[in-house]
């Protein structure tokens, strides 16, 4: 069943072409206005972006000078570099997002694609019980959550460390669950019954022969993770003492807000701007990347 | 397929599926290999703190005191009625709230209805790509990225407000009480209008173009056809929209953030509710647990409130 998502082609949304085309210079007005005033509206998404982008390759006159520009005539990376000797930790913070991030990404991958296929393909005692229960805690109203984790996780030795960190944050499964069995739910049953005449057992045709085929799913799972974990910051904060394990957030939270309004040791928000660059980098460019997956998926999923 | 189907229609097939475990078959039990590690890490880290949690908020937990944790009941929430913080709180969290859903939704139907216009392919992705953007920013990059536009040495709108239209007291964005709210719920908003954009586009997308076509012939112009075709038609997507944004109420990340764990914002002004929450439960004094998770239910009780009566209100307005 190939559902695609309906593209633009085929919605005419005031009907503007219809009416449009006999009139080539409404046609033209049209099309152009509408541009206009789109853009208009996506530089407010921009301009946050762009204007980092720009302080942090501006020189040092341009930084000090009276009236902030968009956009810099000089560009130069010594913000960068300034950034990457003072910032003290920067290095550790960013390892251990990268470390933190990618372990919950995989284990709730991986966990959501096993449980999925579980969930929709096999038939077992209890499976559409426990699927359902594991949704509709969902619409319960979270109270003391961050204090019960707190607890249990001190209770378990895991608090104050990555590890722990990892498995707290890919506890939020129940989402992954529902679109992985969503994915496989989608699929024809023929193939499986194709490789169990051929004599595979159950691991073997889900690993050869269904989870390819749900690849584009475990995608936008692995995506949405990513991006959540990356930025998260309550559950990182309460949880992480040590200085040593603290990731990105929490660093530039740290070291930028501690001194209220003034910069501290970074003086120029020119080199304040380079780290804010940096820290996001990663999570923007996976994005990036993957975005055609990232939201055809989210698009598409939405028609359940 | 707003949420309220969603929960009622999942609840109903819990039900099914409760009623059924006694008739089924033990089955395929490599099943339970397979969703076995993602069931019991769900139970230790997510299931259990739920339950514990709701208990906590019916004690008076102090973590610091050693075996401090005795049950009183309603007693919480006997404290909360008469704490003046918690009703300023609460009102600060309210006005945050409106102006974060009016901004967000009245941008992001806005950017969704011109995207839809847009007849490329390539095109309307790339519009649909930056729009995302902020969304795809951490909490905190984005918090920080902001207080230095608002800022009043180095920051763009103090500078437009000066120098390019003249204003003779620009407001010192940061440290004026008045002005917190707003500016967080602005940020707030600019993040997190990218996902309603797209909820929006998937709505859009569903709509029969023929049904413009239609009303174009019968001579609807395009604000006719925007009230009596779009609107109408969009509600299953705002009755989503709206149900998932009452969540906003007990946000505490953006105003621990934005001005550290020490300092609520000047004059306290940027104490929303979930912030309150956790300032008593892990930064003041005792550490009282069970009172915090008392509030916490509260706003999550108000909110569930929220959410039902709009999906009530906007479900019977638009059979």
């Amino acid at each position: 069943m190939q559902s695609s998502v309906p593209t633009p082609q085929s919605v005419s949304s005031t009907g503007a072409t219809a009416f449009a085309t006999r009139h080539w210079l409404g046609w033209l007005r049209n099309r152009l206005a509408v541009r206009i005033v789109l853009w208009l509206l996506l530089l407010y998404f921009l301009i946050p972006i762009v204007w980092s982008i720009s302080s942090s390759l501006k020189t040092r006159e341009e930084l000090f000078q009276g009236t902030p520009s968009l956009i810099t005539l000089r560009p130069t990376l010594a913000n960068y570099r300034f950034a990457l000797e003072r910032f003290k930790g920067f290095d550790t913070f960013y390892r251990n997002s990268i470390v933190v991030t990618l372990g919950a990404v995989v284990v709730q991958t991986v966990l959501a694609t096993l449980a999925g296929y579980g969930f929709a393909r096999l038939r077992f005692k209890g499976r559409d019980l426990i699927f359902y229960s594991m949704i509709l805690m969902i619409f319960i109203p979270r109270a003391g959550g961050l204090m019960a984790q707190y607890e249990l996780m001190n209770f378990l030795h895991l608090r104050n460390s990555l590890h722990g960190l990892i498995l707290g944050l890919s506890a939020g499964l129940a989402v992954p669950c529902f679109i992985m069995r969503q994915a496989f739910l989608n699929l024809p049953n023929e193939f499986e019954d194709a490789a169990q005449i051929d004599g595979c057992n159950r691991f073997q045709a889900f690993w050869f022969i269904m989870m390819p085929m749900a690849t584009g799913a475990a995608v936008v799972v692995a995506l949405f993770e990513f991006i959540r974990v990356w930025g998260d910051y309550l559950y990182t904060l309460t949880m992480i003492d040590d200085r040593e394990l603290f990731t990105l957030g929490i660093g530039m939270a740290m070291q930028f807000i501690g001194v209220a309004i003034e910069f501290g040791e970074f003086t120029s928000y020119g080199a304040q701007a380079a780290a804010y660059i940096m820290a996001a980098a990663p999570v923007v460019i996976f994005f990036l990347a993957m975005q055609r997956w990232f939201v055809r998926g989210l698009m598409e999923g939405l028609k359940f | 397929m707003a949420a309220g189907e969603q929960s009622s229609g999942n609840f109903s097939n819990w039900l099914r599926a409760l009623r059924q475990v006694r008739q089924e078959g033990w089955g395929d039990l490599s099943g339970y290999l397979f969703i076995g590690p993602a069931v019991l890490i769900y139970i230790i880290f997510n299931a259990y703190p739920l339950i514990r949690g709701l208990m906590i908020a019916f004690s008076d937990y102090r973590y610091l005191l050693p075996n401090h944790s005795p049950f009183n009941g309603l007693d919480n929430w006997q404290e909360m009625i008469s704490d003046k913080v918690f009703w300023e709180s609460l009102n600060r969290s309210f006005y945050y709230a409106f102006l974060y859903v009016v901004l967000n939704f009245t941008i992001a139907f806005f950017v969704a209805i011109l995207i839809s216009q847009i007849k490329g392919n390539r095109e309307s992705s790339a519009y649909r790509v930056i729009a995302y953007l902020p969304v795809v920013l951490p909490i905190v990059i984005a918090l920080l990225v902001w207080r230095q536009i608002f800022s009043p040495e180095f920051g763009y709108i103090s500078y437009f407000l000066k120098q390019v239209i003249k204003l003779p007291n620009a407001p010192d964005f940061l440290r004026d009480p008045a002005w917190i709210i707003p500016v967080l719920a602005t940020v707030a908003a600019w993040k997190a209008v990218g996902s309603n954009v797209l909820l929006m586009l998937v709505g859009l997308y569903n709509i029969n173009a023929e049904l413009y076509e239609a009303a174009a012939i019968d001579g609807a112009g395009w604000w006719r056809r925007l009230i009596s075709i779009t609107i109408p038609l969009l509600a299953p997507t705002f009755t989503l929209i709206f149900v998932l944004a009452a969540g906003v109420l007990g946000e505490a990340e953006a105003s621990l953030i934005f001005f550290g764990l020490n300092d609520a914002g000047p004059e306290g002004a940027g104490r929303l509710i979930g912030r309150y929450a956790y300032e008593i439960a892990f930064l003041q004094g005792d550490l009282r647990w069970g009172y915090a998770a008392a509030m916490n239910l509260t706003v999550g009780l108000i909110s569930m409130l929220i959410s039902v009566v709009i999906f009530r209100v906007l479900r019977s307005g638009r059979v």
